[in-house]
């Protein structure tokens, strides 16, 4: 379990301060030592064909498009998206310590911890649409496609897990793997399992990691 | 010898013959892991997971139950900072098992756009107390279908109720809309932190 950090503000100096963390299983809000609300994850259970996880550095002010390795279905759709963010001792706010999720045009912060799930089926939008359609050359992807953009000038560690699922199974999009990036640095290879089906599909030049700098609107 | 006695087969309600094969997103101990039976396929360790509350946050839960077709908006409350953005927000989905795997699925609207939830929302992001930062937004409103469309039904449910009433979509405003397109009521856990 993680341990409440100190804050040095004068007037609370050395006080442990209110936050959430898991104890085991159970997500726990907790300032002191006592528990003031706490959630339980032990009974979470989630179904999944395959899954693809990556863990890279992403530089500041650089943005990186999540590769579907061959896991989302007709609709470009995966079933389960987790994206945990690691902040250096660099960043010395906390209110600096996000990073942003572009999604469909628009930008959604994240914290430290993201999971969303669906349950991709017989007709879109049932899953997260994590494939951008090949003709959108726009850095905002609005049809599909996610971003992570770290809007800071320190790097960020990012994990990721792709999960697919659902009635239709996977396998349309037809690649695999990730290929380096220049704008991230010491990208670790993937686990998971070999995973996807997929046909070996063409190559788009933006697919797999993305080297375009998302500016904002 | 006695008779030995064995499993009569016609009371075997549940058997699943290949366990090996279906992998899940789990949590165990403090990882968030996928499996395939005992094998831990992926593990990511969330011992130094720590969301800092804001000094005038909090946090609370709800338990909610929204019957069949039926739609819930979830507020920030007094915790939200001054624009109503809150930092962290968990939901969990539980459905009545009557509902096969496909029916298990309800949708939640954010700011005019709609998103699957299966059984897990996670969502952090970070709140400044005064101005609007890059948390996510629970003040207080919402509308109902096409949010470009010019004059959309406003949903009558504010809680607490706003005045003067909105009469135009402000989508610089939130809240989250959680939507149960299931035929049966659904149970929700929810935790929203600032």
């Amino acid at each position: 379990m993680a341990t409440a950090p100190l804050i040095c503000k004068a007037d609370l100096a050395n006080t442990l301060i209110e936050g959430g963390q898991f104890n085991r299983c159970t997500f726990q809000v907790t300032k002191d030592s006592s528990v003031l609300n706490s959630f339980d994850f032990c009974d979470f259970s989630l179904d999944i064909d395959d899954f693809f996880s990556q863990s890279l550095k992403l530089k500041g002010g650089s943005a990186f498009l999540l590769d579907d390795s061959g896991l989302s279905n007709s609709f470009g759709e995966i079933k389960a998206l987790i994206i945990s963010v690691k902040y250096p001792a660099s960043f010395t706010t906390d209110s600096t310590k996000y990073i942003n999720l572009i999604y469909e045009g628009t930008v959604y912060p994240i914290g430290n911890f993201h999971i969303w799930t669906g349950e991709p089926g017989s007709v879109s939008g049932r899953g997260i649409s994590i494939f951008p359609n090949p003709y959108i050359t726009s850095p905002l992807y609005n049809e599909g496609g996610i971003v992570l953009h770290n809007p800071h000038s320190n790097d960020v560690v990012i994990s990721t897990i792709v999960a697919s699922g659902g009635t239709l199974g996977t396998g349309t999009s037809g690649t695999s793997g990730t290929s380096s990036n220049p704008t991230t640095s010491g990208t670790s290879g993937s686990s998971g399992t070999s995973g996807s089906s997929g046909s070996s599909g063409s190559t788009f030049t933006y697919f797999g990691t993305s080297t375009t700098l998302i500016t904002l609107p | 010898m006695p008779n030995v006695l064995k499993t009569d087969s016609r009371y075997i309600k549940y058997v699943d013959c290949n366990p090996e094969k279906q992998k899940k997103i789990v949590f165990e101990g403090s990882f968030l892991k996928i499996i395939e039976g005992s094998k831990v396929l992926h593990s990511l360790d969330m011992s130094g997971f720590f969301h800092t509350s804001s000094i005038n946050g909090g946090s609370f839960k709800k338990r909610i139950y929204i019957e069949a077709e039926k739609s819930w908006n979830l507020y920030g409350g007094n915790i939200a900072q001054d624009q109503g953005e809150v930092s962290l927000i968990i939901v969990k989905v539980k459905y009545d098992k009557s509902l096969t795997e496909d029916q298990k699925l309800i949708y939640w609207e954010y700011k005019g756009k709609t998103f699957p939830l299966k059984n897990v929302l996670f969502l952090t992001g970070k709140t400044l107390d005064h101005v609007k930062h890059h948390g996510w937004d629970l003040e207080p409103y919402n509308v109902y279908g096409d949010p470009t469309n010019v004059s959309p039904e406003i949903d009558p449910e504010f809680s607490p109720v706003l005045s003067p009433q909105p009469t135009s979509p402000d989508l610089s405003l939130g809240g989250i809309k959680i939507m149960n397109t299931t035929i049966k009521e659904v149970e929700l856990e929810i935790l929203v932190m600032n």
